[in-house]
């Protein structure tokens, strides 16, 4: 234990101690400012929004990749295939960020192929990127790239349950969904809380995709928390950026904090 | 087993104490520049650069200054051990009998005769080389017998006073370089870049005997002496040869790769030095040596510790010393020995870091004046985006936050293209207002551009050059323009009046127009930090009226002509450029004479624009040219905005470069990147720098040639530019990266017709007031 310990203390706890240690200083000069910087984050209408943007974004995404995910692994459980098609899901992931991004904007630019087939149908032209339809398609980008991996971690728990048991319950004259409602989803639970943690902290890598495509100000929908701690980087706002990762810290141990307790419940 | 255990448990807690101790280590090794204190800091720069113990360094001591001095084109050791500096322009020559202390002058007599013989000027001397035992080549053209057929004429001096005059060359293919070696021959380097050998022990009278190569690479042509043979370069390889080959080997990769990179980088002046063992360059970039067919080039010294990181003088000849030291003259007249000295420090004790995200010539013009006042003191002037890399400016930003959060910050920042108010903001910037007082006791300085950023917190940064935005207009359109309305009113008059080709301002599409008026309306966009929407969509509503005038009738040719033009600056890495490009009134006004441009809109850089508007005026009499309308009066537009880091540990040494920086001598010498805000210094700014005219003609679109006799500016003018125009201004044009990308990006889908104004202002809006709450 002690090798972790001091590895997490040094590397994780000392530097969030200093964290928020600056959130009570003021930026370069040092001096100390008390709850000021909490106030003002909190009276910061780019702050809330990409707060209010952020968890739109994951309580969008997380409960239809959790879903999705669970009844394509389902279906691939059940499916002869089974290894060919994980091989196949997992392929998302290994797309360079560099090219999905030239495919957003072959695709929904205002000349990308979306709008060019808009035009041959004779319907109006739309601005993807630039209005609130860019929220739908960074929800799709997620969902693109994280399905296939979720539904391999859905596997990996499937492939722990006893296959004598599941045999038991078929013998006793239970069907097949019978099976799945009341033996594979209760082993679930443990992949379940493992899943929806990765996949939050992975709701936050598809700032990279939106940054490259829209830059450091994009449409109101899809400005994220992490566009606010860039803008705020550049310009030496280190004050507010400790504060508002102090809260977000706190949001975050309140959530994880209550997972725990529905794991152990 | 409990052995085991135990030995385990120890392992464990040996292996958490090195960790722990690494880290603490690693910590406290970051943290120097905030931990120590008095005299040890010094060397450290705001950036706690360590002082280099390292020992060594090629020390830089000024030999000779020559006066009336034309082009020190080579030095050489004679074989009677004098030292020899070849004078090209004026056909003299140097002589040295006490290691380049003091100077003899001595004559080419056949050239003098010829010289004093002709008109003021006929004879322009294109080369002349001297070989080690005294013996003179030289090829020059007398333009007295002008015509078609010029041809230049070439003699060769021996030290027994034979002279022997070789038949004159085609003009086509005239010299423009030489090397006479000890064996005796002449290697010449001609305008087409040929290269050929002539053997002065044979009796022919044929220069050109015997070609030795014909040269494609990018013109940088260049040919130096080396051992019994010659170096020669094309700009993109290196060629060695002698009289033993059979054809010039050019294998050498590194040092074609270099000498590629260096010319490319830093321009065309270099000069070359040979021993047995190795050559040496010496160029803006520093000394260097090189063993030929070796894997690497040495750097020697840095440009940035020598006069030749001095972006206003050049190298023009070297020489390599026997005893390991080195002879460098430069076009100023100078010739500096550098000699390596063991005991000095291998860089200054003391360092003052400069940083700016892009290059800027006056401040590599104030690093190597600072240099010469402060030799104590190294000046490392850092850029963060080179234009080698793919960094971006918020990549660089990021960086440099990062160091200033770490208290490692440079010195001194360049802030164009920084987020300044957030600077300023947050502390990071010190206040200027006292330093500046005592600055302003040495100088007068134009205090409406000077101060133009004086808040009543204090005086955080100051400009250092800025660019007169100006249109020039003709007394014949009797159009008056105040603002942005009245002068699209005008375009849109003269439109019609004037229904030929070309263009009104001299914008070719939405994004250059809009750059030009970007300029003096900039400043009416913010307000107290918050965004005027009102000004926005007048903005673009003006706008919009002026494109669709521009637009009309610009003939697809010109539009293309245009895009290929920006195109190569684009593919030659000349992007940051194509802005400048695009709003200089040089080229803008030569496109008057075509009637390509009827008002053309700009800026001013400098007196090589000044003198375009000028001469056109004594083309067109009745050309006038004034501040641009826009929505702000008075605006200019700063290049080069200096602000002192509030936490650095070289306050003195960076006041004190700021002194150079405003000071005369570095404020008077146009550098073509704006006008000085010395006002003592606007005069000598504005000196003629060459008695001799010229044209410059082109063809227009229809075959018609044009042309404009250049004048330098009289007095006149020159006073009336500083009286009516730099006097007045005193706003400076919104320098802010976001503002500007977010207005030209929306902006133009507006003037093209893609978006409404009112869609794009309601984008332009949304953006401004992410980037304004945050």
């Amino acid at each position: 234990m002690i090798p972790q310990v001091t590895g997490v203390g040094i590397f994780i706890v000392l530097p969030f101690c200093d964290v928020v240690r600056r959130s009570f200083f003021t930026a370069m000069t040092g001096k100390f400012c008390g709850f000021r910087n909490y106030l003002t984050i909190f009276q910061n209408e780019a702050f809330l929004l990409a707060i209010k943007n952020t968890i739109k974004f994951a309580g969008t995404c997380l409960p239809i990749l959790i879903l999705v995910s669970l009844g394509l692994s389902a279906m691939i459980y059940f499916s002869r295939w089974s290894k060919l098609m994980k091989s196949a899901l997992l392929f998302p992931m290994a797309v360079p960020t560099a090219v999905v991004v030239l495919v957003w904007k072959m695709l929904f630019y205002r000349e990308g192929m979306l709008n060019g087939m808009l035009s041959a149908l004779s319907l109006p032209q739309q601005d993807f990127i630039g209005s609130s339809a860019a929220f739908f398609v960074l929800v799709g980008s997620y969902l693109w790239k994280n399905i296939g991996y979720t539904v391999v971690l859905w596997m990996a728990g499937m492939a722990g349950i006893s296959h004598t048991m599941l045999e038991a319950a078929r013998v006793d004259g239970a069907s097949e969904f019978r099976c799945f409602v009341s033996m594979i989803l209760p082993n679930l639970k443990p992949v379940f809380l493992t899943i929806i943690i990765l996949s939050f902290l992975n709701s936050f890598k598809v700032f990279r995709e939106a940054y490259l495509v829209a830059g450091a100000y994009p449409e109101d929908s899809i400005y994220m928390i992490q566009h606010l701690f860039n803008n705020w980087f550049l310009k030496l706002d280190v004050d507010k950026m400790a504060a508002a990762a102090v809260c977000i810290a706190g949001l975050f141990g309140a959530v994880a904090h209550k997972l725990n307790l529905v794991k152990e419940g | 087993m409990k052995k085991k255990y135990i030995a385990k448990r120890i392992a464990t807690a040996v292996l958490s104490g090195i960790l722990l101790v690494s880290s603490i280590l690693a910590i406290g090794c970051g943290n120097t520049g905030s931990t120590e204190k008095g005299s040890s800091e010094k060397g450290k720069g705001a950036s706690g650069t360590s002082s280099n113990s390292a020992k060594g360094r090629y020390v830089e001591v000024l030999k000779h200054s020559f006066e009336n001095v034309g082009d020190l084109s080579q030095l050489l050791w004679r074989t009677d051990g004098s030292l020899a500096a070849v004078d090209k322009k004026n056909g003299k020559f140097y002589l040295s009998t006490d290691n380049g202390e003091s100077f003899q002058e001595e004559s080419v007599p056949v050239l003098t005769e010829l010289m004093q013989g002709s008109g003021d000027g006929a004879i322009e001397v294109h080369s002349l080389s001297m070989a080690p035992d005294g013996s003179i080549f030289f090829a020059y053209v007398d333009w007295s017998k002008g015509g078609d057929n010029v041809m230049q004429i070439a003699w060769i001096i021996k030290p027994d006073g034979t002279q022997i005059e070789l038949d004159p060359i085609p003009y086509a293919d005239s010299v423009s370089e030489s090397v006479y070696l000890e064996n005796g021959l002449i290697y010449t380097l001609g305008m087409l870049g040929n290269v050929y050998s002539y053997d002065t022990k044979n009796s022919s009278s044929t220069l050109l005997d015997k070609k030795v190569i014909e040269m494609q690479g990018t013109g940088n042509y260049q040919i130096g002496a080396w051992g019994e043979g010659i170096i020669i370069t094309d700009g993109e390889k290196a060629y060695y040869y002698d009289s033993s080959m059979s054809e010039p080997d050019n294998s050498d990769e590194i040092f074609g790769e270099f000498l590629a990179k260096e010319l490319s980088k830093n321009g065309l002046s270099m000069a070359f030095a040979a021993t047995k063992e190795s050559i040496y360059t010496a160029s803006q970039g520093g000394l260097y040596s090189h063993v030929k067919g070796g894997s690497m080039m040495e750097e020697l010294l840095s440009g940035t510790f020598s006069c030749m990181g001095d972006p206003t003088i050049s190298v023009t000849a070297m020489t390599a010393n026997e005893d390991g030291s080195f002879f460098i003259a430069y076009d100023n007249g100078e010739i500096y020995s550098y000699t390596y000295d063991a005991n000095v420090s291998a860089t200054p004790e003391e360092v003052l870091q400069v940083y700016g995200l892009y290059d800027n010539i006056t401040v590599r013009q104030a690093v190597s004046r600072f240099r010469k006042d402060h030799p104590e003191v190294y000046v490392k002037f850092e850029v963060g985006i080179s234009g080698e890399d793919s960094v971006t400016a918020s990549d660089a930003i990021q960086a440099l936050n990062t160091r200033l959060l770490a208290g490692e910050g440079p010195d001194v920042l360049l802030l164009d293209g920084m987020p300044i108010d957030s600077y300023i903001e947050k502390g990071m910037l010190e206040d200027l207002s006292a330093n500046m007082e005592k600055i302003k006791q040495e100088s007068s300085f134009y205090d409406n551009i000077l101060e133009a950023y004086n808040t009543k917190e204090g005086l955080f940064c100051v400009p250092i050059r800025f660019y007169i935005p100006a249109i020039l207009t003709n007394e014949e359109y009797k159009k008056d323009m105040s603002d942005l309305k009245s002068l699209a009113d005008a375009v849109v008059s003269l439109r019609e009046e004037k229904s030929e080709e070309g263009t009104i301002l001299g914008s070719y599409s939405a994004e250059e127009l809009l750059q030009i008026l970007y300029l003096t309306s900039s400043p009416a966009f913010l307000e107290k930090g918050k965004l005027k929407e009102d000004s926005i969509k007048e903005f673009l509503t003006e706008s919009k009226r002026i494109f669709d005038a521009e637009q009309q009738n610009i003939t697809e040719e010109r539009r293309e002509g245009r895009k290929r033009m920006e195109t190569f600056l684009m593919e030659s890495g000349k992007n940051t450029k194509i802005e400048m490009e695009r709003l200089r009134l040089q080229t803008k006004t030569i496109d008057l004479l075509p009637k390509e441009v009827w008002m053309p809109a700009g800026y001013l850089t400098g007196m090589d624009d000044l003198k375009y508007v000028t001469s056109m005026k004594g083309q067109i009499p009745t050309l006038q040219y004034q501040p641009m309308p826009g929505q702000s009066e008075g605006v200019f537009t700063p290049n080069g905005i200096i602000g002192l880091n509030a936490k650095s540990k070289e306050k003195e040494n960076a006041v004190a470069f700021l002194n150079t920086l405003l000071g005369k001598d570095v404020q008077g010498v146009d550098l073509g990147d704006g006008f000085p805000v010395n006002a003592d210094a606007y005069e000598l700014y504005c000196k003629k720098l060459d008695d001799s005219l010229y044209s410059t003609s082109f063809e227009g679109e229809d075959g018609t040639l044009y042309s404009l006799d250049i004048t330098w500016p009289s007095e006149e003018e020159i006073s009336t530019l500083k009286d009516t125009m730099i006097s007045g201004l005193h706003v400076p044009t919104q320098t802010d990266a976001v503002l500007k990308d977010t207005i030209l990006t929306a902006g133009q889908l507006a003037l093209t017709g893609e978006k409404t104004i009112e869609d794009c202002v309601d984008e332009i809006k949304q953006k401004m007031s992410l980037y304004l709450a945050e």
